[in-house]
């Protein structure tokens, strides 16, 4: 019988009185108001990848002096740098647009991702009325906003283009996008890659608050910066480190089961984690 | 409603802030909390809220453990230091959206709870413009909008008038009748006795006496 009680609560089964529609709806109002609380409540920050995305088109287009295809501003669009030889005279230099897409979406997810004890993480923890409802409300919501913030920069660069004059927007520029490869490459592993450090972040700072969790990722982001390895994550939200990750044999299936693997262990962590956990301890420290 | 606190113990940075506590809390009765800061006042709601993990002993609601059965009180508000909410919304924006949670309250009984800490449902300024007071109020109207069996206020005098704590003294009493059952700490030593109808004085993260307030 106790077996079966901590089952229960483990694997968030609906407690006595609660069917699992019960339970969905409960997770989608929370996770309703996790989005108003982190993500309208903050709407501008949004405008800083489209202002980013917009700034890198700019300066492609001033310095090429005419107007690129569609997929060429696309692709440079955090398109990172390539691995910095030992033996090279070339300095170790991230892209400031780069660095800056996600030096701030993480710092945003970390202000984000904690106050489970005051605030209104406390009210949404008491009323969603167990941690596994409450922790699926913060990694969906985790997800939800980096796919606005890729989502904002994409549609400003998409916005751009079809602005400009130009063969910008062609037919035949459009075929190039229907190539699987090109669309992992191009959009879904750096996507995917953020969604992994997003949650990992956030499981991060449950265990050691939201300011040393926000610095791990920090860190692993610049380490991946300095070394193109597999399973490095930061590497995958480089275009041109996927590329070569490519070259060097490493496959499209054999990177997306790793970011995959990597991004449900987060979660099951997380659930494990949150469990266990002594709220009190997982105060905001921003 | 029964709380059973059996024998629980909490020790924070090598320091106790709640030590050996075993209380019986029973439905319909206000339980006044009394100590100098630091007393483990605080400590003891939140353990009752299940926002702690206890070193030792546990706590059973109606025969369900928590952090065991259940993760937190099934029908419980809460008023624990400063209230948050969303800024941009009003006050009963706010609540509209918290309550959608558990999706159990109708849009008039926010406007009643609202209207019983003297808000004004209709006010559309946003809550980041509230005063102190104000915010209080809302808090104290968060934590009793969907009528909960355990209701727990740590300090809820703090900011408001005097006008206004006669308010809360008369919800309280409101709310006593339906058999709920009410944790509340308090400054002022006469506020507290006048709402309680069990004190419990607490030292060091122990509680030192126990009796009940004649009428």
């Amino acid at each position: 019988m106790e077996n079966r009680k901590h089952r229960r609560y483990f694997l968030n089964i609906p407690e006595r009185g609660t069917g699992a529609g019960g339970r969905v709806r409960m997770i989608k109002r929370a996770l309703g108001y996790e989005f108003i609380a982190s993500v309208f409540e903050n709407k501008w920050k949004y405008t800083i990848p489209v202002a980013i995305a917009l700034h890198n088109c700019v300066v492609n287009l001033r310095m090429s002096g005419r107007m690129w295809q569609g997929s060429d501003y696309l692709w440079d669009f955090l398109k990172g740098i390539p691995t910095v030889q030992a033996d090279s005279q070339e300095s170790f230099l991230l892209p400031g647009g780069w660095m800056a897409f996600f030096v701030l979406l993480l710092y945003f997810h970390g202000r984000t991702s904690k106050n489970y004890t005051g605030g209104m993480g406390q009210q949404i923890l008491l009323r969603s009325g167990s941690a596994g409802r409450f922790w699926n409300a913060k990694w969906t919501g985790c997800i939800g906003s980096t796919f606005i913030w890729f989502g904002g920069a994409y549609l400003a660069i998409i916005l751009f283009c079809a602005a400009m004059p130009g063969e910008s927007l062609d037919k035949s520029d459009s075929l190039n996008w229907i190539d699987g490869k090109q669309i992992c490459v191009q959009l879904f592993l750096p996507l995917l890659a953020a969604c992994v450090m997003g949650i990992w972040q956030l499981v991060l700072s449950i265990c050691v608050g939201s300011i040393f969790g926000l610095l791990g990722v920090y860190c692993c982001l610049i380490i991946s910066a300095y070394f193109t390895k597999w399973y490095l994550p930061g590497n995958y939200l480089m275009k041109i480190r996927i590329e070569e990750m490519l070259e060097s044999q490493v496959t499209l299936n054999r990177m997306f089961v790793f970011l995959t693997v990597l991004l449900t262990m987060g979660i099951l962590s997380g659930y494990d984690i949150m469990r266990r956990s002594d709220y009190l301890a997982m105060k905001s420290d921003f | 409603m029964i709380i059973e606190i059996k024998d629980i113990s909490k020790e924070l940075g090598g320091q106790a802030v709640l030590s050996n506590i075993t209380l019986r809390l029973e439905s319909g009765k206000v339980y006044g909390l009394k100590g100098r800061n630091g007393s483990g006042k605080t400590m003891l709601m939140r353990a009752v809220c299940g926002l702690i993990r206890l070193d030792r002993g546990e706590i059973a609601i109606d025969g369900e453990v928590l952090r065991k059965d259940i993760s937190f009180p099934r029908s419980v508000g809460v008023l624990i230091e400063s209230p948050g909410f969303i800024g941009n919304y009003s006050g009963y924006e706010n609540l509209k959206t918290l309550t959608a949670i558990k999706g159990a309250t109708s849009r008039e009984r926010i406007r009643e709870s609202l209207a019983m800490v003297g808000l004004d449902a209709q006010d559309r300024k946003p809550f980041r413009k509230y005063s102190l007071g104000m915010k209080q109020k809302l808090g104290i109207a968060a934590a009793i909008v969907e009528e909960p069996d355990l209701l727990i206020l740590d300090e809820p005098t703090n900011a408001l008038d005097e006008g206004s704590v006669q308010e809360l003294k008369r919800i309280l009493k409101q709310i006593k009748e339906r058999e709920a059952l009410i944790l509340l700490s308090c400054h002022d030593a006469e506020d507290l006795l006048e709402l309680s109808d069990e004190v419990i004085e607490m030292q060091d993260g122990k509680v030192v006496s126990q009796w009940s307030v004649e009428r």
